[in-house]
């Protein structure tokens, strides 16, 4: 008796025992908590089967054309991500199917800021597609503001919205084209070269003639400046109406003040061109914007062959492909004409210069909702911040200027096959460029 | 010197397919008192059928001219009759049916825009054919051009033979003129409407052939431009006169090409300047009929 009551313990020591227990599994509960515990995924998160995506486009009206041509990516992307199981969403644990909302503005830009605003806030779709075309897209860029969605823009190009990007009063929306500013700065480098390269005449008279619109006007001005700085003669700047398809006068200008070097800032080349070849105009340098660069339109409907078009050079579509980069470019270009060909009708219906872009900025908006989720200012932080894997190598964008990408090149120019080849920077063409440009051949 | 020649030979060039175009309007709206706001459309008609024919079958579109012309002219007669005619026989007066016409102009507008949008799609098409260059006089010029000003002035002197020489065109002259009076002396107003109504479809459906071969912008929402060319050489020229057309005609081709050559940015204005002037100082048009 006298030895069990010598074993036992107190009263106090069984107290002191039973706190320090607890104290003991309360630190191991906050430790767990804090550092090892993970919540089961969906809980607490409203139900979800499938992550929606909105889009107005103009699908009838002026517009239609372009958006036939340029944004074919959108249900391309789609459907890509699909094949694969859907979008994986990390707060669900888990892919989802992605399904689309489509509106078509019909090219009124009333209607699709009225449609916009009717995805977000009745629709309530998970992310959103650009419309096309750059005065379309500065007007979304308010609601893109307002309602917090980050944006990849297509086609898109306005050096007063990369200016708002850069100080950051645009944090939404997210530009694949290079800003006008931008495509100055390698237009004149391109030039600069070919003048040390074939000497001081080699670039001659430079002529820029642009678009009454917002792309030929900031355009046109940047090149301008740029040129001007490092003394190119220029003599003529002039503009033209938007989508004008007489051009006799103007070259007949062109032909009496000697341009050897002429800039078109602007859609019209695909008439442009076929006015020059009539009256006899060859410029040695011939620079164009957004409309020879689709090889589907421009060896279909609009009917040029490859040598109507050999030596014509295109500033608009960087970063560039020319799809000889790597096998998953060269693979996709393939993929692509098989695709596109529902588009075009016809069998040039490869990739264009920044189809490639076009699809990896898609790509990475996807990309970043797979690794950050579908928080969507979390999705604009991690497309700032983090590079993501697509088909142009990894791919980051900076507001403001044109994404930073593994591969690409700035200016194309159309050569010996029916994708143009990457001519500038140095370090990223595929082909030298062709100088002068060939004569136009007997029609 | 040779910019007052390449001014003068253009401007003459682009008159002449611009008179065509207005000519049909002109004696659609001076006959039947209907404003046709579709002619546009119907002249994108012409087209496509061109551009069908050429592409797939590799026909001269200028021997397609004659088939689109007889296409869109039947056309022309289906239209008006299943639309306007019942317009026309319960209209209490030339207002109201210029009023009502309007709006079925409106639908016409959308109905085929949509129909050309969905069989042919909504990329640019063109037909580009003798796009050598020419020389006239030092100055070079596109074949297509120079061909479709000579058969816009061919099809223009049909018209005015038409309209001057034949009873038929008296017919017409009479009903545009004194619509009462023309039943009155026994004629039959309504197969003058109906035919006034297909041969300004058949002008339309000419002059969009010819521009398909020249230009290769046309898609089904271009249709609008030509409507607007053809309301202002009306204007300009005066309602229901033909040579007003033709001479309307001239004179935007001019004034559009002289500023295309002198400032490329300010030719449309130019015309719409015109325009405005004309209604302010001789509303009537040039030509027109007090």
């Amino acid at each position: 008796m006298s030895r069990l009551n010598n074993a036992a313990i107190t009263k106090l020591q069984a107290i002191i025992i039973i706190v320090v227990i607890i104290i003991i599994a309360a630190v191991a509960g906050i430790v767990y908590q804090l550092f090892f515990y993970r919540p089961p995924v969906g809980v607490g998160l409203p139900p979800r089967d499938k992550v929606v995506v909105g889009i107005v486009q103009s699908l009838s009206g002026a517009l239609s054309p372009q958006v036939t041509m340029y944004h074919p990516y959108y249900k391309w992307v789609i459907e890509d991500y699909n094949a694969k199981g859907g979008l994986y969403v990390p707060e669900y644990g888990r892919r989802f199917p992605i399904t689309y909302i489509e509106y078509d503005d019909e090219t009124d830009i009333h209607k699709m800021l009225t449609l916009t605003e009717k995805l977000i806030t009745v629709d309530k779709v998970d992310l959103l597609f650009a419309p096309c075309s750059t005065g379309f897209v500065y007007a979304a860029s308010s609601l893109y503001e307002k309602y917090r969605y980050p944006v990849i823009a297509l086609t898109y190009g306005s050096q007063a919205g990369a200016e708002k990007c850069r100080k950051g009063e645009l944090k939404y929306l997210f530009q694949t084209l290079a800003s006008p500013s931008e495509v100055g700065v390698e237009v004149r480098e391109l030039l600069e070269y070919i003048r040390g390269k074939y000497g001081a005449d080699a670039v001659g008279n430079v002529g820029i003639i642009y678009h009454l619109e917002q792309h030929g006007v900031e355009h046109a001005s940047a090149i301008f400046g740029e040129l001007a700085l490092v003394g190119f003669n220029i003599v003529l700047y002039e503009s033209y109406p938007f989508m004008t398809t007489e051009f006799k006068p103007l070259i007949s200008k062109l032909i009496e003040r000697k341009v050897d070097t002429l800039i078109i800032c602007g859609y019209e080349a695909m008439f442009f061109v076929r006015e020059a070849k009539a009256m006899g105009y060859n410029p040695k340098i011939m620079i164009v914007g957004p409309s020879l660069e689709v090889p589907g339109m421009t060896f279909g409907p609009l009917g040029y062959t490859l040598d109507d078009v050999r030596g014509i050079i295109f500033y608009d579509g960087w970063p560039s492909a020319s799809y000889t980069e790597n096998d998953v470019l060269k693979k996709w270009a393939e993929d692509h004409k098989v695709r596109a060909r529902a588009i075009f009708g016809n069998e040039y219906a490869y990739p264009f210069p920044a189809a490639a872009l076009f699809y990896s900025g898609l790509q990475c908006l996807f990309e970043a909702v797979q690794k950050v989720g579908l928080d969507r200012e979390k999705i604009r932080d991690a497309l700032v911040t983090e590079y993501f894997d697509t088909i142009l190598g990894k791919m980051k964008f900076r507001p403001g200027y044109a994404p930073e990408t593994t591969l690409g090149g700035t200016l194309s120019q159309w050569q010996y096959r029916y994708m143009m080849d990457t001519i500038w920077p140095p370090e990223a063409k595929s082909a030298e460029v062709i100088y002068p440009k060939p004569s136009w051949p007997p029609s | 010197m040779a910019r007052l020649l390449d001014i003068a030979i253009g401007g003459v060039l682009f008159g002449a397919l611009y008179a065509l175009i207005a000519v049909g309007l002109n004696l659609q709206y001076g006959v039947t008192r209907i404003l046709n706001l579709a002619y546009g459309e119907i002249l994108l008609i012409g087209s496509y059928i061109t551009y069908i024919f050429f592409k797939d079958f590799r026909i001269n579109p200028l021997l397609t001219l004659i088939f689109s012309g007889l296409v869109t002219s039947v056309l022309g007669i289906l239209i008006h009759v299943i639309t306007f005619r019942r317009l026309v026989l319960s209209a209490a007066s030339a207002e109201e049916l210029e009023f009502r016409s309007l709006f079925v102009c409106f639908g016409l507008i959308l109905l085929i825009q949509n129909l050309l949008a969905h069989i042919f799609g909504v990329t640019p098409i063109g037909t580009p054919y003798l796009m050598e260059g020419v020389e006239i006089f030092g100055e070079r010029f596109k074949m297509n051009t120079v061909v479709a000003a000579i058969l816009s002035a061919v099809v223009n002197a049909i018209m005015y033979t038409l309209l001057r020489f034949t009873k038929f065109g008296l017919a017409m002259r009479a009903t545009a003129e004194e619509p009462v009076g023309a039943q009155i002396i026994g004629i039959n107003i309504l197969k003058i409407h109906i035919a006034s109504f297909s041969v300004g479809c058949l002008t339309a459906a000419l002059a969009g052939s010819m521009i398909s071969m020249i230009y290769s912008n046309v898609t089904p929402y271009t249709g609008t431009i030509y409507t607007v060319i053809a309301l202002i050489i009306l204007v300009l020229g005066g309602r229901g006169s033909f040579i007003g057309s033709i001479v309307g005609g001239l004179i935007i081709g001019c004034a559009y090409y002289a500023m295309i050559r002198v400032r490329a940015s300010l030719a449309d204005p130019v015309i719409y300047i015109l325009l405005i002037i004309m209604l302010l100082v001789r509303p009537r048009g040039l030509f027109g009929r007090q």
